[in-house]
């Protein structure tokens, strides 16, 4: 599993998790519309980065209150957490 | 000379970057995941995190972008207020304070300000029921420029346990303002004043967890399966497409207060108006209304031409000066009361971070040869 993706609620969430990662612990992601099999209320945005550091990212959310629909597979879109 | 309406001119980088927007990455944000849609988006977030600096609050999420400060102040008191609700609020309070305040059915109560147009915040107190749902305060009146002491009013509300809501249409930009520390619930402001963006930006700040009522529902690019509007902030309060490049310019603007200081430009526009009091004073039957230079003020100065129909003599100013000021009830007419100009209104001076000592002189001038003309 080489990326995960960290599906959001909003766009405005996405950009929050992404910065945080960047500014506090150099982590580069990519911002993209979640996939609709993933986006099960339809339409919005996750984060895709490498799964090494995906542990880091999890952190993140619990600490920052950002709330997340699920970290899935980037290639299966099996559910991880 | 009319900053008070709206920051003229605007920075030129404001002005730059709305162009640059419009030219290069104008897209839709928060809808589609292409490059551009995603650069609009970024522009967007960007604004928010350098307005959850100047206000003090952590959540970018609690930056709501709205057209204006009426349409801010309108989802707060209408997502809080109904018919059994009480508030409090000042009598320096502007229409986009009390129509939509009217339009809840809400009971209320009003805190006479005194003739200076400065409210005490014990008499805040004095008025709290026990269904008191929100407490409403000016940062600074629109129409004599007295600042409120809405940090002590703000700290009364917090003792009670009632949401307070600043109205900062007056001030933002140049009043220091932190919302965590002085226990503003919500903030209201216009982009297009103290913050130097294009007119069409306003803010929302939220630093409370109470639930508001959603005030327009619409098409907010997430969750589109679900015909309730979303819980999530902002979404909850963004609904259709946000005015993209000017929150490009407002962005713009913010970075120009950060640039020069905030506090430099209080300086500036201080110096100003106390300038035009000051040489306006000297003319015979030209009287300064509210007018309080030992208290905290911003840069607005009402007077008022004995003999000379306020609205006569703006039109004279614009016609044969070239100056251009706004008078008559300035959209506050319980304002008015309070200051005793219920009848004449006044002509509103409001000088703004670009204004010079040359432009208050030519100002004064004017004045001079209008009452002289005018003169018994």
């Amino acid at each position: 599993m080489n990326k995960v993706l960290i599906v959001l609620l909003s766009s405005t969430s996405a950009f929050s998790m992404k910065t945080m990662l960047e500014t506090r612990y150099k982590i580069h992601s990519r911002i993209i519309q979640a996939p609709a099999k993933l986006a099960y209320l339809g339409c919005t945005y996750c984060i895709e980065l490498d799964a090494s550091d995906m542990k880091t990212a999890v952190n993140l959310l619990r600490v920052s209150g950002v709330s997340s629909k699920g970290i899935y597979n980037a290639d299966t879109y099996e559910k991880i957490l | 000379m009319d900053n008070a309406a709206t920051a003229w001119p605007k920075p030129l980088k404001v002005t730059d970057e709305v162009a640059n927007c419009l030219l290069y990455y104008c897209a839709n944000p928060g809808r589609s995941g292409h490059d551009m849609a995603l650069k609009a988006e970024e522009c967007i977030f960007k604004c928010r995190c350098k307005l959850c600096e100047m206000f003090g609050i952590d959540d970018p999420a609690k930056v709501i972008f709205t057209q204006n400060a009426t349409h801010a102040l309108n989802i707060v008191i209408k997502g809080l207020l109904s018919r059994d609700s009480h508030a409090v609020i000042t009598s320096m309070e502007h229409n986009s304070v009390l129509r939509p305040l009217a339009a809840t059915g809400a009971m209320y109560d009003t805190v006479m300000a005194d003739k200076d147009g400065y409210v005490n915040e014990q008499d805040v107190e004095k008025l709290i029921k026990s269904n008191t749902s929100l407490i409403i305060c000016t940062l600074s009146s629109n129409v004599c420029g007295s600042v409120q002491p809405f940090d002590k009013i703000a700290k009364i509300a917090k003792k009670h346990n009632i949401p307070f809501l600043l109205d900062a249409s007056q001030g933002a930009g140049v009043i220091d303002i932190d919302m965590n520390k002085m226990h503003i619930d919500y903030l209201a402001a216009p982009g297009h004043k103290g913050l130097l963006g294009p007119t069409g930006t306003g803010v929302l700040c939220i630093n409370s967890n109470i639930r508001l009522r959603s005030f327009m529902q619409g098409g907010t690019g997430s969750e589109s399966k679900i015909i309730s509007q979303p819980e999530t902030l902002p979404d909850r309060f963004e609904s259709g497409t946000l005015n993209v490049a000017g929150i490009a310019g407002l962005s713009a603007g913010i970075d120009f207060i950060n640039t020069h200081g905030r506090q430099n430009i209080l300086n500036h526009e201080s110096m100003m108006t106390n300038m035009l009091a000051s040489k306006l004073s000297d003319i015979p039957n030209v009287r300064l209304i509210g007018y309080n230079s030992l208290k905290p003020r911003t840069a607005v100065l009402s007077v008022v031409i004995d003999g000379v129909d306020s609205l006569i003599a703006a039109s004279k100013l614009n016609t044969c000066y070239d100056i251009a000021v706004r008078a008559g009830f300035h959209c506050a007419y319980t304002a008015h009361c309070t200051l005793g100009t219920q009848n004449t209104g006044t002509i509103r001076f409001s000088p703004g971070v670009f204004n010079t000592r040359d432009d208050i002189e030519k100002v004064c001038s004017a004045v001079n040869q209008i009452a002289l003309q005018n003169a018994v």
